[in-house]
């Protein structure tokens, strides 16, 4: 008796876990999140990854898109090319996953990229550098960030503007500060600035550059450049900028678009002062121009933002906002059945959408969202963020 | 040893039989070392036919990718126990070898369009010539200063691979690896890798299982309990260390070569320390000193670390804490404790039935 019972409960348990809602009218919408939450990355992918589930909250509230709510499966891939990879399958196996956003570091790119191409699902990657990667012309992979060509454009620019002629480059052992500095020489001579790249390099975990530095000295006073590039992001700027001033050096430093976190000022001190740097818009939203579309758009986040967590916004967080912005928005132009393909092609005709770090345009020719008008050029005064202005080449 | 752990059956015994007749599937044989010569027993079909029937039984890309993933790492962690659970000489310079014939593999295809099968025995020759090279000074040292020569030769090698560009890429690394093939048979899913690296693996499975059978596997037994022993008894130590360091090299060496084939990448972040430390673990976990316990232990550790990914930043804290407490409930590895558990249950009913008859 007490066995039939048993058998009857379990079976209704089990018919009911069959029957369960799956595909229900409002079952959500699912976005993959492949992240580097642990790892050297954690710090900056806990911002995405809060800025995400942010506006995703905001979106449901409103009663989602569509009427079907928005939903974030995260997954944790360890800074692992293999655990990337595999995370990337687990997504593509889901019918209902429509899109996977991320891995952050170039290097696992590479290998989500390719398996998006072989399963048909749009991909949507932060910070892509690799030319290797870019000459393949793939179909299912976005951009969302400002690519090394772009920064490094206006980085000639800003030298230009400074009248720089010899520019020294110190860059960093990774893809990504790899091709800036050659994308800058590639560019820079083109516009007659003599660019030198070092052969010394540095990896991110470096403390101290002053034994690279020392044997850059000679060069610098040797060959008299007019600036020195500090090709690289996170904690190596700042320490790059004190160990120079600390050798006595007084050239002025350029940097990268990643130099535009608070962080950086708080750990170079006086040392920072007077460094300048393309930069996105997120880093000096209030100083942007009264009819700049963006505006607005980086006021309301920073403010949402700064209630919700209690810190500043940075730039890292407005692509939370720019990702989530951007899916929303193709979801709505989708016709029809939502589909993993519809959901691209929409993806991919994107036009004019308003985030934070610009305006994006996407086209089948261009998987890279946000152009050169999107930068700005930012110099460190008084320990913060001052835009500067060159007549001609905003 | 089976006397002094357990004395009686446990009614939580019950709870583990499910586990416990699983494990049986993959536990080593006690009398491996008493045997003289090789027998195909029921066993070893079961091994077989459970590899063969897995992915078609459990059909999913996702289980196929983590398989091939587990498969690649279980030839590396082979590679070790013969090293570290056979010969007692610990290695941290692993993921090296792991690199060397990945690169092997990236260069030879993607360069000089050698086909893949060549590249494949290029890279396990590769890995055991540098190790052939670096074992002949190294291995002279011994317990703590072996690990902290092998770990810097580790850092060598990674610091090698960046400042070359010419060669390996530098730090961007080589791409658009071909898929492995063999006469124009492309392995181009999850399922036919899968196949192709549990394959290679069986094959090197009954490679080591026949090695430590032979009488070069019972002179590393020798050497790992003593080396002055060892050569009393007319071994050559420093012969025996040399070579199961070039096996264990080269069988880095071919799993790095599919590693490379299966992602089709190959750069310096994957061949850090944290590969060479992992390995490591999964050799003690899965329990030195036989051959399919590392095997377990590395299809163990890449499911776990796979299935902790949904706890995001939770997942390294959680990972340690399993690691802890698996280490202190089992400190020989998880399949020799079991094993111990297992040959205790099985015999059980056999002893009661025995008892019973002397007490009537």
């Amino acid at each position: 008796m007490k066995r039939k019972i048993f058998l009857m409960s379990f079976s209704i348990l089990f018919l009911m876990t069959w029957i369960s809602p799956v595909h229900a009218a409002k079952s959500p919408y699912k976005i993959g999140v492949n992240l580097e939450l642990t790892g050297p990355w954690a710090e900056i992918t806990k911002t995405l990854k809060n800025a995400m589930v942010m506006e995703v909250e905001k979106i449901n509230a409103k009663g989602g898109i569509n009427g079907r709510p928005l939903e974030l499966l995260f997954e944790d891939n360890g800074f692992d090319v293999g655990r990337a990879a595999a995370n990337m399958t687990k997504f593509t196996r889901d019918k209902d996953i429509l899109l996977v956003v991320g891995p952050f570091e170039d290097n696992l790119q590479a290998t989500t990229r390719a398996i998006a191409e072989r399963e048909k699902i749009a991909n949507i990657i932060i910070c892509p550098s690799n030319p290797m990667v870019r000459d393949l012309k793939q179909q299912w992979a976005f951009n969302i960030a400002q690519s090394d060509i772009i920064v490094s454009q206006k980085l000639v620019d800003l030298s230009i503007a400074r009248k720089y002629k010899k520019v020294l480059v110190f860059h960093g052992a990774w893809p990504l500060a790899q091709s800036l500095a050659e994308n800058f020489k590639r560019f820079g001579e083109a516009k007659g600035i003599k660019v030198i790249i070092s052969p010394e390099t540095h990896k991110p975990t470096d403390i101290d550059m002053t034994p690279q530095l020392t044997k850059m000295k000679p060069v610098i006073q040797k060959e008299k450049v007019d600036a020195f590039y500090a090709c690289t992001g996170g904690p190596p700027g700042p320490i790059i900028t004190k160990n120079l001033r600390a050798l006595g050096i007084k050239t002025p430093v350029l940097g990268t678009h990643a130099f535009g976190f608070g962080f950086i000022i708080a750990l170079g001190g006086e040392a920072m002062e007077g460094v300048e740097f393309p930069a996105a818009k997120p880093v000096v939203f209030d100083q942007l121009d009264e009819n700049d579309p963006v505006k607005p758009v980086n006021i309301d986040f920073d403010k949402r933002w700064t209630q919700r967590y209690g810190t500043p916004s940075d730039q890292i967080a407005g692509y939370g906002y720019d990702i989530i912005g951007l899916i929303e928005d193709a979801l709505k132009r989708v016709k029809g059945k939502v589909t993993r393909s519809g959901l691209r092609d929409a993806f991919e005709n994107t036009k004019g959408f308003k985030g934070t770090h610009g305006i994006y345009q996407f086209s089948p020719t261009e998987h890279d969202g946000l152009s050169k008008k999107d930068l700005v050029f930012v110099r460190i005064e008084g320990g913060k963020f001052k835009r500067i202005q060159f007549p001609g080449t905003e | 040893m089976v006397d002094q752990v357990h004395k009686e059956f446990r009614k939580r015994d019950l709870l583990y039989s499910g586990a416990l007749w699983l494990l049986s599937l993959i536990l080593p044989d006690p009398q491996l070392h008493y045997r003289r010569e090789y027998q195909f027993r029921k066993r070893d079909l079961i091994y077989f036919l459970t590899i063969i029937a897995l992915p078609m039984i459990w059909s999913d890309p996702h289980f196929h990718h983590i398989m091939v993933l587990a498969g690649i790492h279980a030839i590396l962690a082979l590679g070790l126990t013969l090293f570290l659970g056979y010969a007692g000489q610990i290695s941290l310079g692993q993921a090296a070898f792991f690199g060397i014939g990945a690169y092997t593999m990236a260069i030879l295809t993607t360069r000089c369009g050698v086909p893949s099968l060549p590249a494949f025995w290029a890279s396990g020759l590769t890995a055991s010539f540098f190790a052939y090279l670096i074992g002949r000074p190294i291995l002279k040292l011994k317990g703590y200063f072996l690990a902290l020569a092998t770990l810097g030769f580790g850092e060598i090698f990674l610091v090698m691979v960046r400042e070359s560009p010419g060669l390996t890429g530098g730090v961007i690394g080589i791409f658009d690896i071909p898929y492995f093939s063999l006469a124009g048979f492309i392995f181009d899913t999850y399922l036919k890798q899968y196949y192709l690296i549990w394959g290679i693996l069986m094959g090197l499975a009954l490679f080591s299982k026949n090695l430590i059978r032979s009488k070069m596997g019972r002179a590393f037994l020798a050497v790992a309990s003593s080396e002055d022993g060892a050569s009393a008894v007319g071994i050559d130590v420093s012969r025996i260390k040399l070579s199961v360091f070039v096996i264990g090299a080269a069988f880095a060496g071919l799993a790095g070569s599919l590693f490379a084939s299966v992602m089709s990448t190959a750069n310096p972040e994957t061949f850090s320390l944290n590969l060479s430390v992992l390995i490591v673990m999964m050799v003690i976990l899965g329990g030195m000193g036989n051959l399919y316990g590392p095997i377990a232990g590395a299809i163990f550790l890449t499911w776990l670390i796979n299935g902790l990914s949904r706890y995001q930043e939770y997942s390294l804290p959680i990972y340690g804490v399993i690691l802890i407490l698996l280490l202190v409930f089992f400190p020989d590895g998880i399949g020799t404790r079991l094993r111990v558990r297992l040959i205790y249950l099985i015999s059980y009913s056999g002893r009661k039935r025995r008892r019973e008859k002397v007490e009537l």
